[in-house]
């Protein structure tokens, strides 16, 4: 009896430890630095330029590369969505879920799709919130079905000018990085494939 | 005994760690003070503009000036004599001043018609539209205009005015395009931002923190990310500055906006060829 109690004691002490950590510890994470700040976006051929031509706003690093969180989703999009041309005239971060589904028919939730643009800083006080979009390289879910955590990836301008590649706990995000507003799923390309046959695919863990 | 104590203190150690968790959910600690925002500053009008940054401002209204040319003469080959301005509808709350910049910030396309009115050809302008308030100082000046030159034998012509593109004065060009580097690439801006989300995810976890020199340095931030546990705490840009102050008794901070540094930002406009568009400093 005594055995099983303790057994209990531990298991809901573990229990306890895990919440009680709002963030978790995550080394997966990768954060480019000068000279490599495209390293941890550069397996998909990101080099700071975009087709849709959005980095013309980008913002120059000292090492002359050029960084935007809209810049690299504009090239995601390009590259696993259909061609979207009013992507070039989308304004700031905190614009473009409105503008992704007046413009381009897309739709706005809060569950994650892989390929989906997560934006923070929406409907919030633009002029002062942290406004930022990245592209969700992955979702965990559980096998009943529970949102884990999700990988974004991202380029930052402002004071950061690198590439990242971080990963959200569901409905936390991380010690740095809160979790997304909202989730931007933009039309798939017209060959039906869509992004899920072209990027890491979606995974599912035989977790409780 | 043993069994019903130990059950206790497992559901009092369980409800602890709930109530401490909600103690430390969420809450606004940061006040701004002193705010600054963009849409409520103005662009002074009465900026100098360098000879750099003049020939900057010509080259993108010519680009500008051009896509306009080139889509009318489109128009005019797909057998259209008359054109009619589509208007977009304008769905964000960017630029909430845009009157004090431009006479029109909704984009527009270009519809072509027959003699016979038959539509030819609708053109999007995406490379004018748009986040670039400057490039809405370059537009097609009428709503309904005629491609053809008057003719006094052709009633096509007689009641409908000319097509004509609007340019505009070079620093009126220069201020808007200063307005839209705000929008789109103020690095003052999403810095502090940035460091404003880390401060507040750093007194807000209660995670230690050590402050020397202007630097916040809070370990646990970079637990998960590298790199992401130094904040600086002060900092003057062109574009704007910050200024954190800590209370460490309270654990809370105050922020507090500092505007752009118009005249020194407004200097360093200079062309960009390879965007076609002219470029501010981005500090």
């Amino acid at each position: 009896m005594k055995k099983q109690m303790v057994t209990i004691a531990a298991v809901i002490f573990i229990f306890i430890i895990s919440i009680s950590e709002p963030a978790k510890a995550d080394s997966r994470d990768c954060v480019a630095e000068v000279p490599t700040t495209y390293r941890c976006a550069s397996i998909f051929g990101y080099f700071g330029e975009d087709p849709y031509d959005v980095d013309r706003h980008s913002t120059y690093a000292s090492d002359g590369t050029k960084h935007s969180c809209t810049s690299f989703a504009a090239f995601m999009l390009a590259k696993y969505n259909k061609w979207m041309p009013e992507i070039s005239g989308f304004n700031s971060a905190q614009s473009w879920a409105v503008e992704a589904v007046n413009k381009v028919g897309a739709t706005v939730s809060q569950t994650p799709h892989v390929g989906d643009i997560a934006q923070w800083g929406f409907s919030t006080d633009p002029e002062t919130a942290f406004q930022h979009v990245a592209w969700v390289a992955s979702v965990t879910i559980s096998s009943s079905g529970k949102l884990l955590e999700i990988v974004v990836y991202d380029d930052n301008g402002g004071i950061m000018r690198n590439t990242t590649k971080r990963y959200l706990k569901a409905y936390v995000g991380s010690a740095s990085l809160r979790w997304p507003n909202t989730f931007i799923t933009f039309p798939k390309d017209s060959f039906g494939g869509g992004v899920i046959d072209r990027v890491p695919a979606h995974t599912t863990l035989p977790t409780n | 005994m043993n069994t019903k104590s130990l059950s206790t203190g497992l559901i009092l150690a369980l409800l602890f760690t709930f109530s401490s968790a909600s103690n430390a959910s969420p809450s606004v600690i940061i006040t701004d003070i002193n705010q600054v925002e963009y849409s409520k500053l103005s662009v002074p009008a009465d900026l100098t503009w360098s000879a750099s940054a003049l020939y900057a401002a010509k080259r993108e209204q010519q680009y500008v000036y051009g896509v306009l040319k080139q889509e009318l003469e489109a128009q005019r080959k797909s057998g259209a004599i008359r054109v009619s301005k589509i208007y977009r509808t304008y769905h964000t709350d960017e630029y909430k001043d845009w009157k004090k910049y431009v006479p029109e910030i909704r984009d527009y396309q270009i519809a072509g018609y027959s003699r016979s009115n038959l539509q030819k050809r609708v053109a999007d302008l995406y490379q004018i539209g748009g986040p670039d308030l400057q490039r809405k100082l370059v537009y097609l000046k009428q709503d309904n205009c005629s491609l053809l030159d008057f003719n006094l034998f052709d009633i096509d012509t007689w009641f409908v005015e000319k097509c004509s593109i609007t340019v505009g004065s070079p620093g009126k060009f220069l201020r808007a395009a200063l307005r839209t580097k705000m929008a789109m690439g103020s690095a003052a801006n999403q810095s502090r931002a940035w460091f404003r989300e880390l401060v507040d995810a750093c007194l807000r976890s209660e995670y230690p923190y050590k402050i020397s020199n202007g630097i916040m340095n809070c370990p646990k931030l970079a637990k998960d990310s590298p790199g992401f546990n130094s904040i600086e705490l002060e900092g003057y840009l062109l574009s704007g500055g910050w200024k954190f102050t800590v209370n460490q008794t309270k654990n809370t901070a105050t922020l507090k906006y500092l505007p752009p540094k118009f005249q020194e930002w407004a200097d360093t406009a200079t062309w960009d060829a390879n965007s076609k568009i002219v470029r501010f400093s981005d500090n």
